[in-house]
């Protein structure tokens, strides 16, 4: 027959012009199946729908009766037939979708047929996913590493089948696509579950999937990401999916899961548990008891990453000299008391406590807290891997339990589980065994056995070295280098510290590389570690790019704990002064009887040791609170923030591992700390510092981070380093003791010693000291100023500056509090608590000043001028108030030594009892002051004077009182002396009356009583 | 007669010139690890140049029953294979739940491929060409790079941008192309496919097509119509072929 060609061609080039891009192809090949022979036609229409053709493929599109090799070749001589290799041909994609939109559209019945039969075909020559399929395992006895022979053939046969039955029944279609990709996941053949989600995402772009199946392809896909290391497109697939809000709750729950593990990897902790609950939550419901265990075991060793994030067991550094470590060793004791109080009585079997040394620490709470929660959700793994029948579910959680007992200090009790945990048939794994006998190593290395543990150690570091797992060789070589370093190895503890170190840096694994930070430098500070050593791990930790310092406290009890250690010293010496001053009442070779006050020092040890109770008492109750009773919501939320230095900056995280400042060095104008110190190390409660950068941009950091001395030379160097320029820290902080504040306290303690040694009569004062003199240094001694001042200084020394940087900061708050409430203590309570006057006065004064300094520190930080302005106007308003009266006391303490002098036999300074007189009329009580002088004359001889003055003491006391019984038994006497009878009965009878009305039980009476009615000695 | 007929024909000349070439079509529905490209491109280079990177996948997928000592000895006897020695690839994939051990076997294999590669650029020029490589991403709208992409970009591109890979081309065919940024532009150039010039059309269809009855003016008509797309070129060709059936008197309409 006769074509027109002309004619032809212009109805192909109308095909091709009248459609732009694929829609012109679509149409020309619509032409060129017009003009093809019916049967050929048909096959070029049945090639598109497997996604391949080889002959066997063409066998089964095809009828019966229809030659099949020929057609094979007639498919080849198509322009736009590709060949893929291995005998398979494939038709473009643009042509295919048109020609599958086509059989969809116009003949779906014979569509599906063609379908099922090439399911059926390709089906038949798979084997099921997970089964053995003639793997070898490369270990003996463990599936951690195996092969199987190349199989590229049935891999692209299974793909097919799946690819065809997504077409034909999705639901079925899918469950066959999640265990493929199970399968294919679960043994790392990543490649293979690339195109297996290829193959069924073209499923989805033939419109053959509906929502469901399309977002667990999403998820599978995110979860092949995660598998493949890019995390940040699995967290962003998975997140898109949570957006959506109505998953199925089976999708739902290993959404969460899956985004939970990805949070867990990039060390966010905090958002890893809020989504491993989820899961939890819609594993319980949809019954998934598998999924369900392997969570909770996930939830657990997310508890115990947040633990370990603040990095090992606070330990703090022992003090060079002998004496102070034993000062360190006893406080430690007696903080850890309690602790073990409470360990006996939970009894062995319950170790909710780890070993008391580590619970003395507060920086230790938050730690034991979430491991705590870790070992319960351990506990129910291993109680779901149980039921579920998984022996080595069970001997996975049982080893985490382990560890956790071994870690809070109970070495033999790990070493019993673990050894019970080897005789299981489920350790028969080399590899299972290995990690088993990693934690005996760490067993015997806590119990003492370094060598054992380092020989073990070795054998487990050849046996990972050989199959290639390089975490596992990293953790082992750490381990051993602590061994090494127990066993005084130091070469071998720093090579193996130091590969392991470089090891897991190159692995990202920043929890084992900090933990092996903290080991160094734990060993640097440890006495007796040599110079060179200390040297070669400086140069460690100048090496390492990037370290992290984390907060070792939750914040809301931080400000709980630095009130009541402010608190204490000065809270112990106020009760001293209320408790140790006690009247005393002494015979006079003369017969008269002296009234006098002297510091018990029982009293003072009563006092020490009840507050010492208390505060041990309350240290524990605020333990007990984190530990036992905080809700676990709660510490998730106020977990610590971390600094992290890296080479070009300097950053903060919070708890939840999000970023919230980065400061580039180079940036850095300004750098002040605030370290208060008792002798040289900053106290962590209370100091700080703060680096400044460009306006409005500064970085706090807390005393109470880990390493805070070590993270100050680590900023130093990078300061150094940064090539800006240069920056010194500027110390705002003082040293209580290493300071002159420390000489003056000092001073004071052995001034206050000596001045109570000669009250209480253990030591004389010398004549040479003439009484206003001594007076003057009692007053000063008594007074505490010595102590108060530098304590003042010390507490509210320029914080301004810091607060001028930190708004919201509420350290002057709490000093204003302080120095409120003891200018109110001082004022109400008066001389009835506070018996030391001298101590009164000075701490109206201390606490004015204090008050003053803190107002103006929160209300106008920057203003230095003006706060010293303030504390010397609160300074001078408190003199004017107390001015009087503090001289009064003066004169009275003056006449009151001349007193003593006198007794002594120091008879010149009978002038100076005068001064008793100059304090009644400055206002001081006329009782004390006339007994004084009355004293100082009857020492004198002149008992006219002494016996006016014990009249006058008679009538200033009150009435019935037993003073007035005292000042009339002196009278008596001195009327016995000036040979006046009748004024020693009258005065003796009134004496006697008082006392028998008060039954002669009061000390005074009781004194009057056993020395004897006074007797005429004239 | 698009990108694929391009590398192909890279390949011939490649192969008229005794330089050694390899070709991997993504497109053909195969997975790609590491171990299955080293193996495709050792096959296609010459198998007796790579007797080590043989030796070493065969002795990582061995069991592991050996000390530490003897397999390092085991080893070492194997990468001084002669070169000449041919060496049986046992064809075994790895499995495993760990990743970081499959991590370091790929790593073990890279470097033994590498190393052998290295030895065969010295001897002579290397083409390695690699077709639709769209598929190598997990997106079609962004690139999200699936492990061949990573193992290419990040093993074999480095060491060519790095000179530790000399006397070697990498051709990436693609309708998708992955992001290279300003540092790639010493080493890396990009040839975009233009449609077919009017006497290239000529060309095929009278020749390749043998559409010898084809005016002059029926193909700047086919031209004006295709701007020389290759595909519908091809499709106009086949099209016009088969109606062209032995018996059949083609007239012109004249």
């Amino acid at each position: 027959m006769a074509i027109d060609l002309h004619s032809y061609l212009i109805t192909l080039i109308a095909a091709a012009q009248g459609a732009p891009g694929d829609e012109g192809l679509t149409q020309v090949l619509e032409h060129l199946l017009a003009t093809a022979s019916a049967p050929q036609a048909e096959l070029l229409r049945r090639a598109a729908i497997p996604r391949w053709i080889d002959a066997a493929v063409l066998s089964v599109l095809q009828e019966p009766e229809e030659p099949g090799e020929d057609q094979l070749a007639a498919l080849r001589a198509y322009s736009f037939v590709r060949e893929l290799g291995d005998g398979r041909l494939a038709l473009p994609d643009t042509l295919r979708a048109a020609l599958l939109a086509t059989w969809r559209r116009d003949r779906p019945e014979a569509l599906h047929a063609i379908q099922l039969r090439l399911y059926h075909h390709f089906s038949q020559q798979t084997t099921p996913p997970g089964t053995a399929g003639g793997a070898m395992p490369l270990l003996p006895d463990s599936p951690v590493l195996s092969v199987v022979p190349a199989s590229t053939e049935a891999d692209l046969r299974r793909r097919a089948a799946i690819y065809h039955l997504l077409h034909l029944d999705p639901e079925h279609g899918l469950d066959q696509l999640r265990a493929s990709f199970a399968h294919l996941e679960a043994t790392r053949r990543c490649a293979e579950a690339e195109r297996l989600l290829a193959t069924a995402a073209e499923a989805v772009g033939e419109a053959a999937l509906g929502p469901r199946q399309r977002r667990w392809l999403q998820y599978l896909r995110a979860r092949l990401l995660h598998a493949t290391q890019c995390r940040a497109e699995a967290a962003a697939q998975l997140t898109a999916l949570q957006a959506h809000g109505d998953l199925e709750p089976d999708l739902a729950g290993h959404v969460s899961r899956s985004l939970g593990l990805i949070y867990a990897e990039q060390g966010h902790g905090v958002q890893a548990i809020e989504l491993y609950r989820q899961s939890i939550a819609h594993f319980a419901r949809t019954g998934e008891q598998q999924a369900l265990a392997e969570t909770l075991l996930l939830l657990g060793a997310a508890y115990q990453e947040l633990a370990a994030r603040a990095g090992e067991w606070y330990t703090p550094v022992a003090p060079q000299s002998l004496l102070l470590q034993a000062s360190a060793a006893l406080g430690s004791w007696l903080l850890a008391l309690p602790f073990l109080i409470a360990s006996l009585v939970l009894g062995p079997g319950n170790r909710l406590l780890p070993v008391p040394e580590h619970c003395a620490h507060y920086q230790n709470w938050l730690r034991i807290r979430l491991a705590n929660v870790a070992r319960s959700w351990y506990a129910q793994a291993r109680d779901a891997f149980q039921l579920l029948g998984d022996a080595t579910g069970v001997l996975r959680a049982e080893q985490h339990l382990a560890d956790l007992v071994l870690h809070y200090g109970y070495p033999a009790e790990a070493r019993a589980t673990l050894e019970e945990l080897l005789r299981q048939p489920a350790a028969r794994d080399p590899y299972l065994r290995a990690w088993l006998q990693r934690s005996l190593a760490a067993c015997e290395l806590a119990s003492g056995q370094y060598d054992r543990a380092r020989a073990l150690l070795s054998e487990l570091q050849a046996f990972f070295a050989e199959l290639g797992d390089t975490r596992r060789v990293a953790t082992v070589l750490a381990l051993r280098g602590r061994a090494a370093l127990r066993a005084g190895d130091g070469k071998q503890a720093l090579d193996d510290l130091s590969a392991a170190l470089g090891q897991f840096r190159t692995l990202q694994d920043t929890a084992a590389r900090e933990q092996i930070l903290d080991e160094l430098r734990a060993w640097q500070q440890r006495p007796g570690t040599s110079a060179g050593t200390r040297l070669r791990i400086d140069a460690l930790l100048a090496a390492e790019p990037e370290q992290r310092y984390v907060e070792r406290f939750i914040h809301s009890y931080r400000d709980l704990l630095r009130g009541a250690t402010a608190l204490a010293l000065p809270l112990a010496l106020l009760l001293m002064a209320m408790v140790a001053p006690v009247p005393v009442i002494t015979p006079q070779p003369n017969g008269v009887i002296s009234f006098g006050a002297s510091f018990d020092p029982w009293r003072a040890t009563g006092v020490v040791a009840t507050l010492l109770l208390i505060a041990m008492a309350g240290y524990a109750a605020i333990a007990t609170a984190i530990i036992a009773w905080l809700p676990i919501g709660r510490i998730e939320r106020e977990q610590p923030d971390a600094i992290v230095t890296r080479p070009g900056s300097i950053a903060r995280y919070d708890g939840r591992g999000q970023l919230v400042t980065d400061l580039p060095w180079a940036t850095v104008r300004r750098w002040l700390s605030l370290d208060r110190c008792l002798w040289k190390r900053p106290l962590a409660l209370h100091s700080r510092m703060v680096l400044e950068g460009a306006p409005g941009q500064a970085l706090a950091i807390a005393g109470l981070t880990g390493w805070y001395s070590q993270l100050q030379q680590d900023i130093e160097r990078r300061l150094a380093l940064a090539g800006g320029p240069p920056v010194v820290r500027r110390q705002l902080g003082t040293s209580l003791l290493r300071s002159p504040g420390g000489i003056l306290i000092a001073l004071g303690v052995a001034l206050l010693l000596l001045v109570a040694a000669t009250t209480n009569g253990w030591l004389q004062l010398s004549p040479a000291f003439a009484p206003p003199l001594a007076a003057a240094i009692w007053f000063l001694a008594l007074s505490g100023s010595l102590i108060l001042a530098p304590i003042a200084v010390w507490l509210a020394a320029r914080p301004g500056i810091l607060g001028a940087t930190q708004p919201g900061w509420r350290w002057p708050l709490l000093t204003g509090a302080l120095g409120g409430g003891t200018v109110m203590l001082a004022v109400l309570a008066g001389g009835g608590l506070i018996r030391v006057e001298a101590l009164r006065y000075a701490l109206i004064l201390w606490g004015a000043a204090v008050l003053a300094d803190a107002l103006v520190a929160t209300l106008l930080p920057r203003r230095r001028l003006l706060r010293l302005g303030a504390v010397a106007a609160a300074v001078a308003l408190s003199l004017v108030w107390i001015g009087r009266p503090a001289l009064a006391h003066y004169h009275w303490l003056e006449g009151s030594l001349a007193r003593a002098q006198v007794q002594n036999g120091a008879t010149a300074a009978v002038l100076h009892c005068a001064a008793a007189a100059t304090a009644r009329e400055l206002g001081a009580s006329a009782y004390a002051t006339l007994l004084v002088q009355a004293d100082c004359a009857g020492h004198a001889g002149d008992w006219t004077a002494a016996a006016r003055y014990y009249l006058w003491a008679v009538q200033a006391a009150p009435e019935g009182s037993s003073r007035r019984a005292l000042a009339h038994y002196n009278l008596a006497v001195a009327a016995g002396y000036l040979g006046a009878p009748s004024t020693l009965i009258q005065a003796s009878g009134a004496y006697q009356q008082i006392c028998a009305r008060r039954a002669w039980a009061d000390p005074i009476c009781a004194q009057l009583q056993a020395a004897g009615p006074p007797q005429l000695r004239r | 007669m698009g990108k694929s007929w391009l590398l192909r024909e890279f390949a011939r000349q490649a192969t008229a010139l005794a330089a050694r070439s390899a070709l991997i079509d993504f497109g053909a529905d195969q997975a790609y690890d590491v171990l299955t490209l080293v193996r495709q491109l050792r096959d296609a280079l010459g198998a007796e140049a790579f007797a080590p990177l043989t030796t070493t996948i065969n002795t990582l997928t061995a069991p592991r029953i050996a000390t530490s000592a003897a397999r390092q000895q085991q080893i070492t006897r194997a990468d001084a294979a002669p070169a000449a020695l041919t060496v049986k690839d046992k064809l075994f994939v790895v499995q495993t739940d760990n990743p970081l051990l499959l991590q370091t076997i790929e790593a073990q294999v890279t470097h033994a491929f590498f190393v052998c590669l290295a030895g065969l650029a010295t001897h002579g020029p290397l083409l390695l060409l690699f077709d639709s490589y769209e598929q190598c991403s997990h997106e079609r709208t962004s690139w999200v790079p699936s492990l061949a992409d990573r193992w290419i970009r990040g093993e074999l591109l480095n060491r060519i941008r790095s000179g530790t890979l000399p006397n070697t081309v990498v051709v990436l065919a693609s309708r998708q192309l992955p992001p290279f940024d300003a540092n790639w532009a010493a080493v890396l150039d990009e040839l975009p496919l233009e449609g077919f010039a009017p006497p290239e059309v000529a060309a095929y269809l009278r020749g390749t097509c043998g559409l010898t009855q084809l005016s002059d003016r029926e193909l700047q008509t086919i031209y004006a119509a295709t701007q020389g797309h290759p595909q519908l070129l091809g499709l106009i060709g086949d099209s016009l072929a088969q109606a062209q059936s032995p018996g059949v008197d083609w007239s012109h309409g004249d």
